[in-house]
């Protein structure tokens, strides 16, 4: 039998895990709570630890905004299609430049880590879209941030990690270039590649600056752009009187703390769901990634 | 009976080729972007109202115009507005925001401007509204510093809001209406000069005003102490914010460094010796943190008799406004009892008979519309006849501005309206988009300006009392926009609080006063003071 032996140490981090995950599955839980509290309960503030009354009114409410599935399609779409493309391109790119017999590697691996510092700035990359036809295109939500230096260079070296006799041996059974970076490398890359996907998801998921920037069209608007809006709108109305300036003005009604709690939920659920799952690649695939450069 | 409805027939024939000219009916529609102040976006499948206000303006004004209503989130505007100024997809109209962004359009050229003569021509009812000092005449003072804000040299380059509230001041005095029974004040007799409030503080601090038998009461602390500034013309931010700009003889100077800044110091200094002020009026109990920021608890709670940490619509009196209550009229009462009265007082006039507390202007260019320097004259032009439409149509404006009666809007009794939606739906439905062009954020019409401030007997009430004498104010910055080095201000107003407590309290002879603005000039209040002055000679 393994006698566990009692250390202060463990305690001491047991407790402090305990009080940090605490911190953060409360506010949750609150807001689980507020959500499916009516306007009543909700505006009066205060932690809700149980829903003192319950009611489906906020959910109903959200579900049945137009714009909340619409900017759930336009979110599936950019996360989907950017998600895939981007990591097969950064990918490929990663693979590359992870070649040693690779011409001038150091100088194009350079080439790419410089744009990680400089940046062309907000109003030249808009001029480069703009010209480009891209506006109000979901192209403009995937393009312009298409390969992130980042996640190419933390592929590259997870790709040096692999063995070079895995390939040498597939070239000399006759397997092109090609083929051994899709039927070899590519499944033999599955934690950086779940690490990198994760990223590239959540931040598909969460951006919101490149679609207020080039998108006007509001059927294009993703789903963070329309939590924000009710969002703001609703803290917005009770602070800026300006905006409704007489009593009369002001009778209107705004969105309730329950209503953007239940909008939080809807929003922010899926991606929620999802990572626990991409969760035991992700600490495997930044650590190879990071370490063995 | 024929020839009436002949003649009908040919008038209603005259009507049509009189008022519809032909260029503008006739043609394909002229396209007009907006982005008006909204919540949400108009949602093309719900939208009634945009086409119904096209439809109006076609019909009845033979102004034949596609609208496009542009969203552009409220929270980032700037930035997304100047990115596409520089791609060249910014809307036609659009707002300024503030008096610095709206100098910043027109120094890159990126906004058109216009004569007074070509808006004269082409919106002549607001033309007049304006030179008439808005609604009865209300503004009829303002009209000046309307036409001021609206020009750059001899070009008019926005059209301002001219709201007759703007000017109301911030806070307002409220005594505690025991204290004053208790010596016999009334509220004909409350301080109208500095000496009197001065003498009226000593005796709250000295004749026992709460009838507990024990010397334990005060004048007042320092949101009070701050009306003294007003009595010499001066708005002064003294404890953490930016005090405002006064114009001597064409100078701009800081309100911090004037002399007369250093009168009111030393007259508070020796009320501060003669225990007339809460000697922790620093850190002391006029608000709270964690509680509702207005509520002055010193004053709410008897430590002493009057302040000014609230606005009349924190204590709302039935008698005075037609409505009482006001968040806190509440604690007061709640702490004082249902019966508990409070006075407003009027502000104490100093040597030259100044007097008031910090106030905006009636004209304020944040939600005013500017207009896209890529436009032609032509489109100015009837953009500038769509305003005018606004201003003499009722029935087109009512729909733009609150939708259709009995399903967006109903009509309440005292002439205002009740909204029947949420912001955001009704900017779905259309609601509002044309905002930006019917006006700054009204219609400069006397119906946008009754729903908005003249029906609503309770907001009337308020702007008639802010034409008292002594209640009003007209203390105003001298600077209207954001000096580039505004961020010198945390450490400048640091100094001057350290300063000027260090004064009061008597830690610091009076006789510093030269070398406490020689500190604050060296700390950045000379640049500041270039900045202003530099703003100031090149408008």
């Amino acid at each position: 039998m393994v006698k566990t032996r009692f250390s202060l140490g463990k305690a001491i981090i047991y407790v402090l895990l305990t009080m940090l995950s605490a911190t953060i599955v409360i506010a949750f839980w609150h807001l689980l709570n507020l959500s499916f509290s009516p306007s009543h309960i909700a505006t009066k503030g205060g932690l809700l630890l149980y829903p003192k009354e319950a009611t489906l009114d906020n959910y109903t409410r959200v579900i049945g905004n137009r714009y909340i599935w619409l900017g759930y399609k336009n979110t599936l779409i950019r996360t989907v299609v950017g998600t895939v493309l981007q990591l097969f391109f950064t990918a490929m790119g990663a693979y590359v430049l992870s070649k040693r017999f690779f011409p001038h590697r150091t100088f194009w691996t350079l080439f790419i880590v410089f744009t990680m510092f400089f940046s062309g700035g907000l109003i030249p990359t808009y001029l480069v879209v703009k010209k480009l036809g891209l506006l109000d295109t979901y192209a403009s939500m995937i393009l312009p941030g298409f390969i992130s230096a980042y996640n190419l260079v933390i592929m590259r070296n997870y790709f040096q990690s692999l063995p070079e006799e895995i390939e040498e041996s597939c070239l000399i059974d006759g397997a092109g270039r090609f083929r051994i970076f899709l039927q070899i490398i590519l499944p033999l890359s599955k934690p950086i590649l779940a690490t990198v996907a994760l990223w590239l998801v959540v931040g598909h998921w969460n951006s919101w600056f490149d679609v207020l920037i080039y998108i006007a069209d509001d059927t294009k608007f993703t789903l963070q752009i329309v939590l924000r809006r009710i969002i703001i709108t609703g803290s917005k109305e009770i602070l800026d009187t300006s905006a409704a300036a007489s009593a009369a003005e002001m009778e209107s009604v705004v969105s309730s703390e329950g209503l953007k709690a239940a909008c939080i939920y809807v929003t922010t659920l899926p991606i929620l769901c999802a990572y626990p799952f991409v969760q035991k690649f992700f600490v495997k695939g930044i650590m190879i990634g990071s370490l063995k450069g | 009976m024929k020839g009436i409805r002949i003649l009908a027939l040919v008038l209603a024939a005259m009507m049509v080729i009189g008022l519809a000219p032909a260029a503008l009916a006739d043609d394909e529609p002229v396209k007009i972007s907006v982005a008006s102040y909204m919540f949400g976006p108009v949602d093309n499948e719900k939208d009634v109202i945009t086409p119904l206000v096209e439809q109006m303006l076609l019909e009845k004004h033979g102004i034949n115009v596609d609208i496009e209503v542009v969203y552009i989130e409220q929270a980032n505007y700037a930035d997304i507005l100047n990115t596409r100024l520089n791609g060249g997809t910014a809307p036609d109209v659009f707002l300024a925001q503030s008096a610095t962004m709206l100098n910043t359009y027109y120094d890159q050229g990126v906004i058109k401007t216009w004569s007074k003569e070509f808006f004269q021509e082409n919106a002549p009812a607001v033309y007049e509204f304006i030179t008439g000092g808005a609604a009865y005449g209300d503004l009829a003072g303002d009209v000046d510093a309307w036409w001021k804000a609206a020009m750059k040299g001899d070009e008019m380059i926005v059209l301002p809001s001219f709201k007759p509230d703007g000017s109301m001041p911030y806070k307002t005095l409220i005594y505690r209406g025991d204290w004053l029974d208790k010596l016999g004040v009334t509220e004909d007799q409350l301080p109208k000069t500095v000496d009197e409030f001065v003498a009226l503080m000593g005796r709250f601090a000295t004749e026992d005003p709460d009838n507990n038998g024990k010397d334990d009461t005060y004048g007042c602390s320092i949101t009070a102490m701050k009306a003294l500034f007003g009595a010499y013309g001066l708005g002064i931010g003294f404890s953490g914010s930016t005090s405002y700009w006064v114009n001597r003889d064409g100078v701009l100077v800081n309100s911090d460094v004037t002399p007369e800044a250093k009168e009111v110091i030393g007259i508070l200094a020796k009320m501060y010796a003669d225990k007339l002020i809460d000697p922790e009026f620093v850190a002391g109990k006029e608000s709270v943190e964690g509680s509702y920021w207005a509520i002055s608890h010193g004053m709410v709670t008897g430590l002493y008799g009057v302040s000014a940490n609230a606005s009349i619509d924190h204590y709302r009196l039935k008698e005075v406004l037609g409505d009482d209550g006001g968040r806190c009229a509440q604690e007061y009462w709640a702490v004082n009892g249902e019966g508990s009265t409070f006075v407003y007082g009027p502000w104490p006039a100093g040597p030259n008979g100044d007097y008031g507390w910090m106030v905006g202007t009636p004209v304020a260019v944040s939600e005013s519309a500017v207009y896209n320097a890529a436009m032609s004259d032509e489109k100015l032009a009837l953009i500038f006849k769509i305003l005018d439409a606004f201003a003499t149509d009722e029935e087109l404006y009512m729909t733009a501005f609150a939708g259709i009666e009995g399903v967006h809007y109903e009509k309440n009794e005292n002439g205002t309206i009740k909204r029947l939606m949420g912001n955001e739906d009704l900017n779905a439905v259309g609601v509002w988009g044309c905002r930006s062009l019917y006006g700054a954020d009204r219609a400069f019409s006397k119906l946008g300006y009754d729903l908005a401030f003249y029906n609503d007997v309770t907001i009337a009430n308020r702007l008639n009392w802010f034409k008292k004498d002594q209640y009003n104010s007209y203390i105003q910055d001298a600077v209207t926009v954001t000096l580039p080095s505004n961020d010198l201000f945390a450490e400048l107003n640091t100094i001057r609080d350290e300063a000027w407590v260090a004064m009061i309290r008597g830690e610091k002879p009076l006789d510093e006063w030269d070398a406490y603005v020689q500190t604050w000039l060296d700390a950045g209040g000379q640049t500041l003071t270039d900045e202003a002055n530099a703003w100031y000679a090149g408008n």
